[in-house]
């Protein structure tokens, strides 16, 4: 990839459009471009050209293409946008034709990638591409913007720096002569400790909001056989999707779909009913629901009220989650007029009339902490930006915790190199070659 | 022209020029491999000379003196022969960055190397070398300024600060390699003339006052530790002398004597060189860079015993011979102060070390190496450890046996010639702990455990010395297994209402007991092994290695995952005839470097500066696919 090869690819989504977007970069891009144009003109950079494309000296499609010069390109390369006419069938005959004159299919997130190698963003930033690309709510968008332009890159920058400097101030103190350090050398590092702790903590503290409002909540269904989640799953998607039959086990494997619930981006997904099963790919299903309780933001337990609550699945949920509600299904098949009281984590409904669903919506928003979304969040909204500063802060709570007691510099100073570290890594100033691929790997190809 | 002609080949194995640390340790280091060795110097009088502080060790220092014992160096031993007091620094800091340091009588210790030398049959010779006799890029001998050229098959360069040395005090200007002895003159041409580029470093040393002249009823008397701790693993006992030093302050009206004439002081490097925060030799420096300090601590050590000059430990400098004298009698005690000899700065030529392969041969010159001072080092033991690599690699190499490289993971040694060989430091190298990213596990109690394996099979240390540090390790992993084993309330509660630690309810197991931070194993030992099987002055530091290993057991597996990542790079060799302005993708920058230092791996290609972590990815995509391409072609 850093051969310097010339890469092709379409940049907006596949399907029809008014027009789809291709980039070539690398150094032989105006070299391909003329050779599929037969284009003898010199462009001029960042000037839009029409232009005609050629497939065996057949015409395919008029174009506009645009020359970045480098590294004055989004990559630092030599790089070339084509427009075409927004047919998947045309777009794919032009990326061919690129490839028959020495491109190559672009992997994905490598044009990303090479704007990163080449110094033209640094990590966050071009994580806050593909965040910009997947945000699904307008705070989602705000959030990746404000990583783009470098907000948590400067301030994480910062805080590198501040490490830094803090790390060759106890590295000097312990290579200075012992009766050389007194009470002020104490304090010096006491406060830079706690001002640099601060400092991170903020970054993550809307991290739940951010990355919601980011990727969605993910929020699971899940109850017994036959409980109605489906009809509920269809009822909060507002379409037919999930198949409800009165027949338990009928969701077998589970389905999502996305929803937005008073603006949050929410990942709804209908789990298979948790039951004893001798079915092998009904207990397959089972498993995932398992699964999905571990890693969900929020857990729905759906109960039938005309059945006794599953108490083990209950208690199992309150073990594995962190964020459950109980929904009390079927109050329609109810005889008594007994008032149901809602509570924070436990309402009734009627999925299938329709009744209690505003009031459910209101306790999923609450739970997920999503009614109230300050406005211009800067922090951390992938799990490497999270992992990556909340690593630095464990490596400074633990100085302030125990090692600033008796002052164990040499363990100080490892727990800061460990800190610069984990920060420098969020920049990508000392992200290995595994860590780079893992993340330009959850890029579309095109980006 | 003989000193001692014991044997005379008509071509020795190795040839080691200069007898400072380095050069003895080279020499002794050839000798243990196993070859003929020939020590050549200007005056045999000169031979193991401390030309600087009377003392061996100290922070960093001490570690490395302790692996110069392990690979059976002469250092530690010589030291331990001839201490006058012994103390344990940086006892405040924690425990990985102890350092043993000892105040040595200066002439023992001289006289002790030279008899050394004579007992392991090192051949002397009396004579200035100028130049290298080289015949198609490879060493085939030494010319002599009488025209003699000795023939050898290695050549080991260890001139120290004598090449072209020039003495400063002041605006003086003195010719010479150490106050009162003859310069080297014509080596650096000649090297530079076979390609070797060489660049030019100041040193210190400080005043030596008349004993006489000090009113000592005013000094502060500095004991040594009532334990001391030896640098050498091979004694049956040990029982140096405990003598004191004595300690004086600098006060405002010696720093304004010393700052009004700053600019009279050539090594005064303040901001204009931009010296890195980790090095402060002189004394003008540290007035400069601590201004907040009214005060700074210099410590009187006699040079030797019933010596009537007196080494004025932190007080380098090079400031003109009045001004020494103006601050220092604004000190308490001095006020009468006169001067043996004033502090002075010494600059001589030094070569770019990283023209060396991690052995410390040239890579220009085959059989060629340089060790000591000659590399921009500064510092006894940072000289002495080069010696010893240099001098086993030398004669290994002209056995065809397998080098001697030490890891950066594994010894401050490592540390030092692997920073020597990828960086260039404009500044005289000293090692310091903050150096060596492992100096959690680089202890001067675990020295023998990190390097005796090596040191055995590169015949450094013989059968006897093996074992004796195998069995102080043994004697570590015995009080370490006997810390698995419970011990209850009664037992244990007495000890800790004495050292007023909570005491425990419940049986537990010692270990647990011990990783706390005040709980020492040392206090439960008599209960935990009947005898000890080391000898008696290593019964304190058996049970404080186990202690440490105990107590830092997290940060220590921590580390070594870390060390994995550095050997994997380590081991990935390049090819030290890549073109780098021919790698694509690289920055300029990093093809300019390394195109410089040709790193032997790609780990030591990651610690250039000016290589980036992109540059790395390249060249990792880079030496696989060469490698692919030659596994192809080799098919």
């Amino acid at each position: 990839m850093l051969s310097g090869d010339t890469i092709v690819a379409q940049s907006t989504p596949y399907g029809y459009g008014g027009l789809g977007v291709l980039r070539l970069s690398g150094k032989d891009s105006l070299k391909i471009l003329k050779r599929i144009t037969k284009n003898k003109k010199q462009l001029t950079p960042r000037l839009a050209e029409r232009l005609t494309v050629y497939v065996n000296n057949e015409p395919v499609d008029e174009v506009v293409a645009t020359y970045y010069k480098n590294p004055k390109s989004f990559t630092g390369e030599e790089m070339i946008e084509i427009s075409c006419h927004g047919s998947p069938y045309i777009i794919e005959t032009v990326i061919n034709a690129c490839i028959q004159k020495g491109a190559r299919a672009a992997g994905p997130g490598e044009f990303t990638k090479r704007a990163y190698i080449n110094g033209k963003i640094d990590l966050v930033q071009a994580e806050s591409i593909a965040n910009m690309i997947v945000a699904s709510s307008k705070a989602g968008l705000n959030n990746a913007m404000h990583g783009l332009k470098g907000k948590l890159s400067k301030s994480a920058k910062e805080v590198s720096n501040k490490i830094t400097d803090l790390l060759s101030y106890c590295e000097h103190l312990l290579d200075v002569s012992e009766v050389d350090i007194q009470k002020d050398n104490h304090n010096y590092v006491k406060t830079e400790i706690t001002q640099i702790h601060k400092k991170l903590s903020k970054l993550i503290e809307n991290y739940d909001t951010c990355r919601v409002m980011t990727f969605g909540a993910i929020v699971a269904l899940v109850g017994k056989a036959n409980s109605g989640k489906s009809t509920l799953f269809n009822c909060l998607a507002g379409n037919k999707r999930a198949i409800v039959n009165e027949q338990p086990g009928t969701t077998r494997d589970y389905i999502d779909t996305q929803i937005l619930i008073k603006g949050v981006p929410i990942k709804l997904i209908d789990t298979a009913g948790i039951r004893d099963s001798k079915n092998k790919i009904e207990s397959e299903g089972i498993d995932k629901s398992k699964e999905l309780i571990k890693s969900a933001d929020l857990v729905c337990v759906v109960s039938d009220l005309s059945q006794p609550i599953d108490a083990q699945l209950v208690d199992y949920i309150k073990l594995k989650s962190n964020r459950y509600i109980i929904i009390n299904n079927k109050i329609d098949i109810l005889k008594s007029k007994v008032k149901l009281r809602n509570k924070a984590n436990n309402v009734h409904i009627s999925a299938l009339k329709r009744t209690g669903i505003k009031a459910l919506e209101k306790v999923i928003i609450k739970q997920l902490n999503a009614d109230k979304i300050p406005n211009n969040i800067n922090g951390a909204s992938t799990p490497r930006q999270y992992d990556a500063i909340n690593d630095c802060i464990d490596s400074l709570t633990n100085i302030q915790t125990s090692l600033l007691v008796s002052f164990q510099l040499e363990l100080m100073c490892f727990e800061l190199e460990n800190a610069l570290n984990s920060i420098n890594g969020l920049l990508g100033l000392s992200a290995n070659e595994k860590v780079l691929n893992r993340m330009f790997d959850t890029f579309c190809v095109g980006k | 022209m003989w000193v001692n002609n014991i044997m005379k080949p008509s071509v020795f194995d190795v040839i080691v020029v200069g007898g400072g640390h380095a050069g003895v340790e080279a020499a002794l280091a050839a000798k243990r491999v196993g070859v003929s060795v020939a020590l050549i110097t200007m005056n045999p009088q000169t031979i193991g000379r401390m030309s600087c502080n009377p003392s061996i060790g100290g922070l960093a220092k001490g570690q490395m003196v302790r692996e110069i014992d392990a690979l059976g160096g002469v250092m530690g031993l010589a030291a331990d022969s001839t201490g006058t007091q012994y103390k344990l620094l940086n006892k405040s800091k924690g425990r990985a960055v102890w350092s043993p340091r000892a105040q040595v009588d200066k002439r023992e210790y001289e006289k002790f190397i030279k008899r050394y030398l004579q007992k392991k049959n090192v051949t002397t010779i009396e004579g200035e070398a100028v130049s290298p006799a080289v015949n198609g890029g490879a060493v085939l001998g030494v010319n002599m300024s009488n025209n003699d050229q000795l023939l050898c098959k290695k050549l080991i360069l260890t001139n120290g600060t004598f090449l072209n040395g020039l003495l400063h005090i002041g605006d003086k200007k003195i010719p010479a390699g150490r106050m009162g002895e003859v310069r080297s003159e014509g080596i650096t041409e000649a090297l530079n003339s076979l390609g070797l580029k060489s660049g030019r470093l100041k040193t210190g040393t400080p005043p030596r006052l008349y004993k006489n002249s000090i009113n000592w009823e005013h000094l502060q008397s500095i004991d040594g530790d009532a334990l001391p701790i030896p640098f050498s693993h091979f004694h049956t006992s040990f029982t140096p002398t405990n003598e004191p030093s004595f300690a004086v302050s600098t006060n405002p009206l010696v720093h304004q004597a010393i700052w009004e004439n700053i600019n009279l002081s050539p090594m005064y490097s303040g901001d204009i060189l931009g010296v890195g925060p980790r090095y402060c030799p002189s004394i003008e420096d540290k007035i400069n860079r601590f201004k907040g300090r009214d005060s700074h601590r210099l410590i009187c050590e006699p040079e030797w015993k019933n010596s009537d000059q007196i080494y004025l430990n932190g007080f380098s400098t090079s400031l003109p011979e009045s001004v020494q004298l103006k601050a220092l009698r604004q000190i308490m005690g001095f006020n009468n102060v006169e001067l043996v000899k004033p502090g002075y700065a010494i600059e001589y030529d030094y070569f770019y070390p990283n023209q060396l392969k991690r052995t410390l041969e040239t890579k220009k010159i085959t059989g060629l190496y340089l060790a000591g001072q000659i590399n921009g080092t500064s510092g006894y033991e940072e000289a002495a450890i080069q010696g010893l690599i240099a001098g086993a690699n030398a004669a290994l190499s002209a056995k065809n046996h397998k080098p001697l490289v030490l890891s950066r993971s594994e010894a401050y040694g490592g540390v030092l010639v692997d920073d020597l060989t990828t960086k260039s430091t404009p500044e005289p190298y000293r090692m310091f702990t903050s150096r060596a990213e492992n100096r959690l596990v680089l202890r001067f109690t675990n020295a023998s455990t990190r390097l005796a394996e090596k040191a055995f099979n590169s015949k450094l240390i013989d059968n006897k010395q093996y074992d004796i540090m195998k069995k102080q390790q043994e004697e570590v992993c015995k009080i370490k297994e006997a810390c698995k084993q419970p011990i209850t309330p009664p037992v244990a509660n007495p000890v800790l209402e004495q050292i007023s630690e909570p005491e425990i309810k419940q049986q537990i197991k010692l270990k647990e007991l011990i990783k706390r931070p005040g709980v020492m194993i040392s206090m439960f030992i008599p209960m935990l092994v009947q005898k000890p099987q080391v000898q008696e002055p290593y019964v304190y530091e058996t049970s404080l290695e186990a202690d440490t290993e105990i107590k830092y057991k997290g940060y220590i597996k921590r580390i070594d995952k870390q060390t994995k990542d550095i050997l994997k790079n380590d081991s990935l060799a390049l090819d030290p005839k890549t073109n780098y302005k021919d790698v694509e993708g690289l920055s300029s920058e990093a093809q300019e470097k390394l195109d410089i230092t040709k790193p032997e791996t790609l780990g030591q290609a990651m610690r250039v500066s000016g290589v980036s972590i992109s540059d790395v990815a390249v060249l990792n995509i880079y030496t696989a696919k060469k490698m692919r391409v030659s596994r192809e072609t080799n098919r």
